[in-house]
């Protein structure tokens, strides 16, 4: 069976980054950003590389959108975890919709063809949205199971477990090929290696221009970036415990009123 | 506008809170508004009509996404809806977003704020990198998919004698492709953290996995869901479900109480949308005090007990 495993990843600022809303109010200052991998992302690359383990005919295969002054170093990362391929969807519009993403990773999915399994992270740690997995599947009209922390793989199906709010667990029957969402729990991504790292280097990224599908104005435009409204000063209590503690129900349930 | 929410039940057959949120917004902007709802409930059904919708659909697939968002699309196509309203879940987002497709490209996840413009426009908020920034968006396609966030609209819905609600199935169209073979209800009776309005969450404070067990129990005074920062999680003493921060879930409680947390920049982001933010920590200069409503600088092993003696005596 040569088939391919996609892994889709998406660059995002480190989560120590503290922002700066630059001129205009659209932007952030990205001089100091250090750009990384972002986390979810990780299960899906390790997911992928378990993969080709048990059908070591398949090829596995990255793509990942955003400009190529920068993506090309987040396909490094996951070529030097072991991927074959790389591929670079190259645009610059900041925050495109999930609806256009989805489309053009869709017809580049199409065009490499032979989907064994399309896997990405159950969420990107930037826009916290969650739509690109099942817009992807619903654009290369495949099914899709989200929030996937357990999976055993077939040649034609997966069993996979999910977590849903509340504790609930579910045990979910999938046909391939399909898309599939990653969730924290469904494996340990490995560190790249030093000769991973040499032979990543080596490696040719290919690049795909999709700004053009990209900047198709779509009915959801960013107006400006703000921060979040300041919370007013608090109030660190003081006196014995006991006194304080007495204070603070006082406060929730006088001033508060939460109690 | 034109509007359809999504309305879900709550597990004492009540429409859930956060789909009286979405019906209080209707109400408040004189909105037409249509349910679309997938449990059968008589009771839960008697009570939507309360509010005075014009029609209330019933949904087919629920828990199967697949089945419930390729009936849905089917269904939406001849639509004149402007909005599609619903609270954000996981499973709004994956029927939705699949339902979405390619009719309906407008779709936001974790709006926190919407304001209808002028010329058939909506401004929304929603977080970003889980809320230190905050990014306005302009919405003009119809109809568009909004996701809420839960605990967002204070108002409460009004009940309006109406007596023309009419009922409708939505047609199924079944997809083998997606099986649920098993599902478990979960233990927990408690509300899922990004909905819940008091959290309780413990950090490395704690000092040991086996003490997690007074943040279950404070929790348990309080009505409120437990909760964890990422230092535990990774730690094992907890699953990944309970964390709360940019890596985990965002949250927006009335009260939330963090106890033994010192405040990375992660998990502040995930939790400044509190309301009510009450610190419990021995470290006066941890940054989570910066962002506290009530801080006591102490020892979480004394604070903790006397705290729970003080609540069950006035809860």
């Amino acid at each position: 069976m040569s088939k391919n495993i996609f892994v889709c990843l998406k660059q995002v600022p480190d989560t120590e980054t503290r922002f700066k809303i630059s001129d205009p109010d659209t932007k952030f200052d990205t001089s100091t950003i250090k750009w990384i991998v972002n986390p979810y992302d990780e299960f899906a690359i390790e997911e992928a590389l378990k993969l080709k383990a048990q059908f070591p005919d398949c090829s596995t295969i990255a793509l990942s959108g955003g400009p190529k002054s920068r993506v090309g170093e987040a396909l490094r990362t996951a070529l030097a975890m072991g991927i074959d391929e790389a591929i670079l969807l190259h645009f610059e519009k900041d925050w495109p919709s999930a609806f256009t993403l989805a489309k053009a990773f869709a017809q580049v999915i199409r065009s490499e063809g032979d989907p064994l399994v399309i896997l990405t992270g159950k969420m990107a740690i930037d826009d916290h949205s969650s739509l690109f997995g099942p817009m992807l599947a619903a654009a290369l009209e495949m099914p899709f199971v989200s929030l996937v922390s357990s999976a055993s793989w077939n040649s034609d199906h997966g069993i996979l477990g999910r977590e849903l709010e509340g504790g609930v667990r579910e045990k979910v029957r999938v046909s391939l090929p399909a898309v599939v969402t990653c969730n924290k729990g469904l494996n340990t991504p490995r560190y790249p290696s030093l000769p991973g790292i040499m032979k990543a280097k080596k490696k040719t990224i290919k690049e795909v221009d999709i700004s053009a599908q990209i900047n198709v104005p779509e009915g959801l435009e960013l107006n400006r970036l703000t921060y979040p409204p300041e919370r007013p000063a608090g109030k660190i209590l003081s006196g014995s415990i006991d006194a304080q503690v007495t204070e603070l129900v006082t406060l929730l349930r006088n001033e508060a009123k939460v109690l | 506008m034109e509007t359809l929410l999504v309305i879900e039940k709550d597990n004492q057959s009540q429409v859930k809170k956060t789909s009286l949120e979405l019906i209080a917004l209707a109400q408040k902007h004189s909105w037409n508004w249509d349910a679309l709802i997938y449990d059968q409930d008589p009771n839960f059904k008697n009570q939507i009509i309360s509010f005075g919708p014009r029609t209330v659909f019933e949904l087919p697939g629920h828990p199967n996404p697949l089945v419930a968002g390729s009936s849905f699309r089917s269904w939406l196509v001849p639509q004149q809806y402007s909005l599609i309203l619903a609270t954000a879940s996981n499973f709004h987002r994956d029927f939705l977003a699949w339902a979405a497709f390619p009719q309906t490209p407008t779709i936001v996840n974790d709006v926190v704020s919407l304001e209808p413009q002028h010329s058939s426009q909506i401004l929304v908020k929603k977080p970003l990198f889980a809320g230190k920034l905050i990014g306005e968006f302009r919405v003009s396609q119809r109809p568009a998919i909004l996701l809420l966030r839960p605990n967002q609209i204070s108002e409460k819905p009004t009940t309006k004698s109406s007596s023309s609600t009419t009922f409708q199935v939505i047609p199924q169209h079944n997809d083998q492709r997606y099986q649920v073979l098993e599902r478990s209800v979960g233990t927990q009776t408690r509300a899922d953290l990004t909905e819940a309005e008091r959290i309780v969450s413990g950090g490395r404070g704690l000092k040991d996995a086996s003490n997690y067990q007074m943040i279950e129990r404070l929790a348990s005074i309080l009505g409120a869901t437990p909760g964890a920062s990422r230092a535990i999680v990774d730690a094992g003493w907890v699953d990944h479900s309970y964390q709360v921060g940019q890596t985990g879930k965002t949250v927006a409680p009335n009260l939330y109480i963090a106890v033994g947390i010192s405040g990375a920049i992660q998990h502040l982001a995930g939790m400044s949308g509190s309301r009510v933010i009450v610190a419990i920590n021995n470290d006066p200069n941890a940054p989570i005090f910066q962002k506290a409503t009530y801080g006591i600088v102490g020892d979480l092993f004394e604070v903790i007990p006397k705290l729970e003696a003080k609540l069950k005596e006035i809860l």
